[in-house]
């Protein structure tokens, strides 16, 4: 669900977040929060203004493996 | 199970049809109900607003290099936050399916921008599996934000079956057991679900680790003889091949064309990088963008170029990035890992004359512009230097610009970050290049360069960057469209993401 005012210049700002796992090391980013309010992926809510919903990395049932056929 | 209701969302539906407002219905893990009012819902149903809102499919992001990063945090949120809800892995020749993980980490973490300790000492401690199937079950049981799907590195491959010394090699060929062992597990990681295999030309790409360490990956050392093998394999299966040609050896572009291309025989999938303005060369894309069209039109061919739909800007600590690797004298900074040595390195006058005589080389073509007036300093321990450019500095500092950078790498080493773009600067050629057919919109490489580039919400730059054009009266692509290009025109014969109803659709190679 995108919410389509915030398609604005703050997509283009790069900033220096956390790796996770390595919180000391910076990764460059690109954020903008509000204009992505909920992802949901295969039915599960997985993202939510920029965080994590519950499951999401933590319960199985989100992401699959997809495989070519 | 989560149940949910969008009430009057616009939905794109990933075909590229017109959108409409409409409620949606979400239950058993599916899209089970769009239509224009969904009647009052039972109380195990979360109600949304979604009034003023876009509803579409997840986004695909077809070049990453999570295979690392997923297995400390497979919820690979940085690109989930952005819509994205499928990733591929195993790009770029480089994948983690098989082989002794000191080999996998040492071919993956220099190439890609990722730190060693982040991922060896992960490697060594988790690796339980060793073949094509035996990676896709270890995924599965990871709890996996997006759902992935892989291709098998080519110099994975290699390595595994001629060992690594050998497959770093120059004229080391295979022996006809050993092609046969490739063919066969190519067959089996088809077999079992994988797009096909990953391809990586560039010699500018090195290793890391100590034995092999600064030659390039193995795939560079393989012969079209062992490529084709390869490729008929994929072609018979009807299956992906992704490459990125050699940009020291223009031909090898066209190579992989003609590769393609149905000349008494199945045209084969290529997925090629990469459709850049590049500064370097004006309007390769556009010979790129015809290339692709005439030998798909006429020759029967199937290449598609990966391209990013925003400018292809990039954050450099020191000369700490592949660009440096794209000359023997930069090569040779980076080999070193000491800063006391890359400092005495580059005190050497005879170092100082060859960098600069192999920067200034006009005729080699190359990925990276090299023009120091075209940078940005934007965190330098001396904060007084921040904004400026390298050539500006070295102007107000009466120094030479290639000494004056070489002085100023040599005193902060890697905390000197500079900030340059290299391709994609002008928004015509930009709009051309997304709207051209035979371009699918990716290759962010998500979860590799950390430090140096941020791509990992290019959907939301496409559309952006859409918007801006059209507000500038310039023809591009269509809202739908554009949903369609980013969530569904991707390839693959494995469900992909369109919102109708039901199961995900089943769509080929488009």
């Amino acid at each position: 669900m995108i919410q389509p005012q915030s398609l604005n210049e703050k997509l283009d700002e790069a900033v220096e977040e956390g790796l996770p796992g390595l919180p000391e090391f910076k990764r460059w980013v690109r954020r903008n929060d509000e204009a992505v309010p909920y992802v949901w992926i295969n039915g599960r809510l997985a993202s939510h203004l920029g965080k994590r919903c519950a499951a999401l990395g933590r319960e199985k049932g989100l992401g699959q493996v997809l495989k070519a056929k | 199970m989560e149940k949910y209701i969008l009430r009057q969302g616009l939905v794109f539906d990933g075909t590229g049809q017109a959108p409409r407002v409409a409620d949606v219905r979400i239950s058993g893990g599916r899209v089970a109900e769009i239509s224009p009012a969904i009647a009052e819902s039972t109380a195990d149903y979360h109600e949304i607003d979604a009034r003023g809102h876009w509803l579409t499919p997840g986004f695909i992001d077809i070049h990453t290099h999570y295979d690392g990063e997923i297995e400390i945090d497979a919820a690979l949120h940085e690109s989930v936050r952005h819509g994205i809800t499928t990733v591929f892995m195993g790009s770029c020749g480089i994948s983690m399916v098989m082989g002794p993980p000191e080999n996998l980490s040492d071919m993956f973490t220099r190439v890609e921008g990722v730190p060693s300790a982040y991922v060896k000492p992960l490697l060594q401690e988790i690796k339980n599996w060793d073949s094509p199937g035996g990676y896709l079950e270890h995924l599965a049981q990871l709890h996996l934000g997006p759902n992935v799907a892989m291709f098998l590195g080519h110099s994975t491959l290699r390595a595994y079956v001629m060992g690594l010394a050998r497959s770093l090699t120059h004229k080391e060929c295979p022996a006809p057991h050993e092609q046969a062992r490739m063919n066969q597990l190519l067959e089996e990681a088809l077999n079992v679900g994988y797009l096909g295999l990953s391809v990586n030309m560039l010699e500018f790409d090195k290793m890391d680790g100590s034995d092999f360490r600064s030659r390039p990956t193995p795939s560079v050392y393989a012969g079209w003889r062992e490529y084709r093998h390869l490729f008929r394999l994929l072609r018979q299966r009807g299956r992906i091949l992704q490459t990125i040609p050699n940009t020291a050896n223009p031909a090898t572009f066209f190579s992989f064309m003609l590769e393609s291309a149905a000349l008494f025989r199945k045209g084969l999938k290529t997925s090629m990088l990469a459709m850049i303005d590049g500064k370097t060369v004006p309007g390769i894309h556009r010979i790129f963008g015809h290339s692709a069209w005439l030998f798909n039109r006429v020759l029967g061919a199937n290449v598609k170029f990966q391209g990013l739909p925003e400018p292809f800007d990039v954050v450099t600590n020191g000369f700490n990035s592949p660009f440096f690797e794209e000359f023997e004298a930069g090569t040779a900074y980076l080999h070193l890992e000491d800063l006391a040595e890359r400092r005495e390195l580059l005190a050497d006058p005879r170092y100082r004359r060859k960098f600069r005589k192999q920067w200034q080389k006009k005729l080699a073509p190359r990925a990276f512009h090299r023009n120091l007036k075209d940078t940005t300093v934007i965190e330098c321990p001396d904060a007084s230097l921040n904004g400026q450019s390298l050539r500006f500095l070295a102007q107000q500092a009466g120094q030479d610009p290639i000494d004056y950078f070489i002085d100023l790498v040599s005193q902060y080493g890697d905390d000197l970050r500079w900030y340059t773009v290299v391709g994609n600067h002008r928004s015509k050629e930009l709009n051309w290049i997304v709207r051209h057919p035979d371009c699918h919109i990716g290759f962010s490489d998500a979860g590799a360069h950390l430090r140096n580039m941020a791509h990992y919400n290019f959907p939301l730059r496409l559309f952006k960057f859409v918007q801006a054009q059209a507000a500038e009266g310039r023809k591009t692509l269509a809202w739908p469209r554009l949903c369609a290009r980013l969530a569904a025109n991707w390839p693959i014969g494995l469900g992909s993401r369109q919102a109708t109803c039901g199961k995900a659709t089943v769509r080929t190679w488009s």
